[in-house]
């Protein structure tokens, strides 16, 4: 079953609310309030068949846009002079100017996914974008100076008193969309217990102490399933921070970046042999929402091992796709 | 893992100034009046206004002649306040006004009004006292609490004490640290809630005319300064597991009431320590008066003696005894220390706050149980107070002010006790309560006896004014 929840962020967050990120977190509240066998049943459930699947926290109402095979030169001169209603040197200008802000809107309202989804091409796309002038105004990123002084001497101290912290605050009135898959109720009914027991409480992410990380978690009851049901799609578009299955033997449109985990809870201060700590986690390339794989069969993504030096530990690549039908050259 | 969740209650009793480390860019506000409430300072978007003016021919003139007065001159003249306005700040300093109709007028360009600002949400510019320093300055209560049982702290190869070590003594190693237990958020405060203020200077020599000269900077309201205000956060207390609560530290976990009660150990002393030290002094009157209230406050809340307010020193200007500890501290400066204090408008020490806390917190998405205006609210909590609060008897109530009257005497150092004292007896013999006036003035004797002054002091009369007071 899909869900849809909404979530709130009533404070900076200091962690960028991504899908590998919210697992690890499930994952850190099962252990305390469920126990240790609860998280071995979940991990293991996620190897075989996940039971549950999430998307990274989207903007309201929008999804990313997809990635696509690039408009040809030639396709790409005639949209110019569309967008800039002529042939002369003027008007191309023009026309590439707009194609140049087109290509930085990185979001689509469910409205235009639903308008481009049947036969998905890079131009169909550039108009639904050209068309529109919004795109959601949800978070603001700033860096922080810190400081920690000695109270014996009351000076900085060296090294490292001096630090500084990236914040994400979100502009007021901002919310975020995030689309869940459970295998049945029983994973539902957990999911909900450990955000509202756990998540909720003590905060997400980076310095929860100070007071980063607090939020809202709302289910959305009036949320319907048809976005994530099209008959003969072909291919998929990711709605999170995953790593992509079957490639490079299906063709797949993606941007990728390069994940350097660390591990949460009390792993992140001692080893979880108990011994000294190494919270890092092995980079992980990993491709972003919007990211596509054309393949009959709904990806997953994967759930990664090997990713730490104690071999318990893994990594959540696991993702949540919505289907399309590729139109143009693709 | 269980845990207590609090509203927690900050009342401003005088202005608080956080900064961020940055100064406002003189060409990223102007002033103006807020429409007939005063001075105020409004915070821009230059940049969007040189945008949208963009095909102004005098502007682009204006910007090539590379002057920054003229470019302000220009600016403050020309700009809408109404649509580029992103914020405003009330202008309390009534020299700001002055110094920057001077600068408008062609002053130097060396003038340049540099402001420092407070903390703001990045995305709705709204002010907010960070939980960082609010947790910031508990800790080093807390230390100061634990220093004695601590010991002397080791130094590090470079021969300075070392902090982290003699930190991780009292509060456990990273991993273990008690203080992960507590949770304190943000306070956000509303639009108007902050103030421009003048930082001056004074010393406690009073033949002493350089000051150093310092930013105006973006405080809080207060009771002594502006409107009284009064911010909420979220505080939470976890109980550890069981396998944590062992861990090598001297800091044991903590209720909410042990916190405060830390709190007041340290910071109720130097409250008066710096009041009679500087503000009782005869060439800074005018500070103990506009004092008064606040003092009285204290003394009326703290007095209770069960910890149900506490209080705190938060920010810029709290001066060196309130961030370092009392026993093992060993701050250097070439010139010595403690001898001058920074004062809002002249008037009023920055950074004094009263906490309170209430079972439970609920948040307001939009923010709108932010800080309020105390007065509206004084008369429901002084009869909730009222009602709420157990009959404890005249026995108690003495003891527990007696309490605290030891606490401050005895956090006084050794080598400052003699020039306090004369101050602290003079208080004690105008002590309406006559009762603990005596037994004040027995501890205060029995004190100085302990730690071997008498022969120094018993000429003095402020001595023998004691000494006849308890023979009464």
């Amino acid at each position: 079953m899909y869900t849809q929840y909404k979530i709130i962020v009533q404070s900076k967050l200091q962690t960028p609310l991504q899908s590998d990120t919210i697992y690890g977190h499930f994952c850190w509240g099962l252990r305390y309030h469920q126990g240790e066998e609860a998280l071995s049943e979940f991990l293991d459930a996620s190897k075989k068949g996940p039971p549950i699947l999430i998307s990274s926290a989207l903007p309201a109402g929008f999804v990313p846009r997809p990635e696509l095979p690039s408009l040809d030169r030639k396709a790409l001169f005639d949209k110019a002079k569309e967008l800039g209603f002529g042939k002369g040197k003027a008007q191309l200008f023009s026309g590439m100017s707009q194609l140049k802000e087109i290509k930085k809107k990185k979001w689509l309202s469910i409205k235009q996914w639903h308008q481009i989804r049947h036969e998905a091409s890079d131009l169909q796309v550039i108009s639904e974008l050209a068309d529109s002038h919004s795109q959601p105004k949800t978070m603001q990123v700033s860096s922080k100076a810190h400081n920690t002084i000695s109270r014996l001497d009351n000076t900085v101290i060296e090294p490292g008193g001096l630090y500084f912290t990236r914040e994400y605050w979100t502009f007021p009135g901002a919310r975020f969309d995030l689309y869940c898959f459970f295998e049945n109720q029983h994973w539902k009914s957990l999911w909900e217990k450990v955000w509202m027991e756990y998540i909720i409480p003590f905060g997400f992410g980076k310095d929860k102490s100070t007071g980063s990380g607090q939020l809202e978690f709302h289910l959305v009851e009036t949320f319907s399933e048809d976005i994530f049901q099209l008959d003969d799609a072909d291919a998929w578009m990711s709605l999170s921070h995953c790593v992509l299955d079957d490639y490079p033997t299906n063709a797949s449109w993606f941007s990728s970046h390069l994940k350097k985990g660390r591990l949460g809870g009390e792993y992140a201060v001692h080893g979880p042999g108990g011994g000294k700590s190494n919270p890092f986690k092995k980079s992980i390339l990993m491709q972003l929402p919007g990211s596509v794989l054309k393949h009959a069969v709904q990806p997953k993504g994967r759930l990664l091992e090997n990713v730490h030096s104690d071999e318990r530990i893994c990594h959540f690549g696991l993702g949540l796709f919505l289907p399309l039908r590729l139109g143009g050259e693709a | 893992m269980r845990q207590s969740t609090y509203t927690l209650n900050i009342e401003f009793l005088t202005p608080v100034f956080i900064g961020t480390g940055q100064e406002l860019d003189p060409l990223s506000y102007v002033a103006g009046m807020n429409n007939g409430a005063g001075s105020c300072l409004h915070l821009i978007d230059l940049e969007q206004w040189a945008s949208d003016n963009a095909d102004d021919a005098k502007l682009q003139e204006v910007f090539n002649e590379a002057s920054y007065t003229k470019l302000r001159r220009y600016v403050a003249q020309n700009i809408s306040l109404e649509t580029y306005t992103r914020e405003i700040i009330p202008v309390r300093s009534q020299a700001f006004v002055k110094m920057y109709e001077q600068a408008l007028k062609g002053g130097r360009e060396e003038h340049r009004l540099l402001v420092e600002p407070t903390h703001r949400t990045s995305a709705g510019l709204r002010p907010y006292i960070p939980g960082s320093s609010l947790k910031g300055a508990i800790r080093t209560a807390v230390a100061a609490s634990h220093e004695k049982q601590a010991g002397r702290p080791k130094t590090d190869k470079f021969r300075r004490p070392d902090w982290r070590e003699f930190n991780q003594r009292i509060f456990g190693k990273i991993g273990e640290d008690i203080f992960k237990y507590l949770k304190i958020s943000d306070a956000p405060l509303q639009q108007g809630q902050t103030q421009l203020v003048r930082p001056i200077e004074v010393s406690k020599n009073p033949e002493r005319n350089k000051a150093t000269p310092k930013n105006f900077a973006e405080a809080t309201q207060s009771l002594t300064l502006g409107q009284d205000l009064k911010a909420f956060t979220k505080l939470i207390i976890r109980h550890p597991p069981k396998q944590e609560q062992s861990a090598r530290r001297i800091v044991h976990p903590f209720s909410l009431l042990e916190l405060f009660g830390w709190l007041n150990k340290f910071y109720y002393p130097k409250y008066f320590r710096e009041l009679n030290d500087f503000y009782r002094q005869p060439h800074l009157q005018k500070v103990d008066e506009h004092l008064k209230e606040v003092t009285e406050k204290i003394q009326n809340t703290m007095g209770q003696g069960d910890n149900t307010y506490a209080l705190l020193r938060l920010g810029h200007y709290s001066h060196i005894e309130c961030v370092t500890l009392d026993i093992y501290s060993s701050p250097y400066f070439k010139k010595g220390y403690g001898k001058t204090r920074t004062l809002a408008e002249g008037l009023v020490p920055f950074g004094w706050v009263l906490l309170t806390a209430d079972e439970g917190y609920k948040a307001e998405t939009d923010g709108s149980s932010v800080a309020v205006s105390v007065s509206q609210a004084k008369e429901d909590a002084h009869e909730k107070v009222e009602s709420s609060e157990p009959h404890r008897s005249r026995e108690e109530e003495l003891a527990q002010k007696l309490e605290h009257f030891k606490l401050e005497l005895t956090a006084i150092p050794l080598n400052k006790l003699p020039g306090t004292l004369p101050g602290l007896a003079e208080r004690i013999i105008k002590h309406e309560d006559q009762e603990f006036a005596v037994q004040a003035a027995k501890s205060m004797l029995d004190y100085i006896r302990e730690t071997k002054m008498t022969k120094k002091l018993k000429q003095k009369k402020w001595y023998h004014n004691l000494t006849v007071l308890t023979d009464v």
